[in-house]
């Protein structure tokens, strides 16, 4: 079945993808997240309300920005470098290379970020944040007997040139990996 | 509907499986009343040597709604047992072999009338009385779907 079926419900965070945002529509390398457990995204508003006459007279509503928190995804320092600016340098081959990341009283950058979910019916749900950049911080814990699975917070606000916080694309045969604009599609 | 004849579908689709479980995929419900015994399940069993050889067994157990989706549609999880056999003194290759590819089959598969397949666990180097002491790798995999009206 090739239709999109909208009624069908979309299953787990197939995937996730960062890039670097240029502010212009366009990005950088895109870096599929190496193990992307949960995705929680919490949609913005300004709101306010006129009252008069005992009751309220009307309601205003806007969307502002896009939280989200992103969980489960290794401490990988090219995940890093995207979200923090922070890169990474190597030295040495094989056995003996070191890569080398420091963080130090750094501004953080703006980067795309994407997820996948699969539908039912061989279709699919990409949704992209175009221009997000971490603001509540990062956390991670080494605890015994535990993977390393950091945590990031950060809002996502209107591309300057795409002018969107967050889109939604369905799919009717899922994509094996979404891209960033211009090749969003 | 049979998620398990789905899987027993998909495995079977693939050559480098089928060849090295020569003694077949079979659907548990596609068993007679007493499982893999030599006249019901000839295929399983080696004609000149009589013995076992490597094969899967899928079994398909209950289907329970797990509450993530309620009302009209009803989403629920289904676990899925694998036993993969061979022979007692055959030693856990080819099992072991059997299960890895199985894994690339099957975790995070689509199978018709289910979003996806996702891998639980695996229990190795097991050993079952009531196939004359037959290694086995028993792996479990949940199911995931919903029922629309």
């Amino acid at each position: 079945m090739s239709t999109i079926v909208r009624e069908a419900f979309q299953f787990s965070l197939q995937g996730a993808w960062l890039g670097d945002a240029n502010g212009d529509g366009t990005y950088g390398t895109r870096l599929q997240v190496p193990s992307a457990e949960n995705l929680k995204l919490d949609v913005q508003y300004i709101q306010d309300t006129a009252k008069g006459n005992s009751r309220y007279t009307a309601l205003a509503s806007q969307i502002v920005a896009v939280d989200w928190q992103l969980d489960g995804v290794n401490l990988n320092g090219d995940v890093i470098q995207v979200v923090t600016g922070d890169s990474v340098s190597s030295s040495g081959t094989g056995s003996n290379q070191v890569d080398t990341q420091s963080f130090g009283n750094d501004l953080m950058p703006y980067f795309g970020l994407m997820a996948q979910a699969w539908g039912e019916n061989g279709d699919d749900l990409c949704l992209l944040l175009p221009y997000s950049k971490m603001m509540k911080g990062w956390s991670y814990s080494m605890a015994f007997g535990k993977f390393i699975s950091p945590q990031f917070k950060g809002t996502c606000i209107d591309e300057p040139s795409l002018n969107y916080m967050l889109n939604h694309k369905y799919h009717a045969t899922k994509l094996s990996a979404p891209s960033f604009p211009p090749s969003w599609a | 509907m049979s998620y398990a004849g789905g899987i027993v579908t998909l495995l079977a689709a693939s050559s480098a499986l089928t060849t090295l479980l020569t003694g077949g995929i079979d659907n548990y419900s596609d068993l007679g009343r007493k499982g893999l015994e030599r006249i019901q399940s000839s295929a399983a069993y080696n004609p000149q040597t009589g013995l076992l050889k490597p094969l899967c067994v899928v079994l398909e157990t209950n289907e329970q709604s797990d509450g993530q989706i309620v009302g009209t549609y009803t989403s629920f999880t289904i676990p899925v047992y694998t036993w993969i056999y061979d022979h007692g003194d055959r030693g856990y290759d080819t099992i072991s072999a059997a299960f890895d590819l199985m894994y690339g089959l099957l975790h995070l598969a689509q199978i018709p009338g289910a979003v996806q397949v996702l891998y639980k666990g695996v229990k190795r180097d097991k050993r079952e009385p009531q196939l004359k002491d037959a290694g086995y790798y028993l792996a479990t995999w949940n199911v995931y779907g919903y029922r629309t009206p």
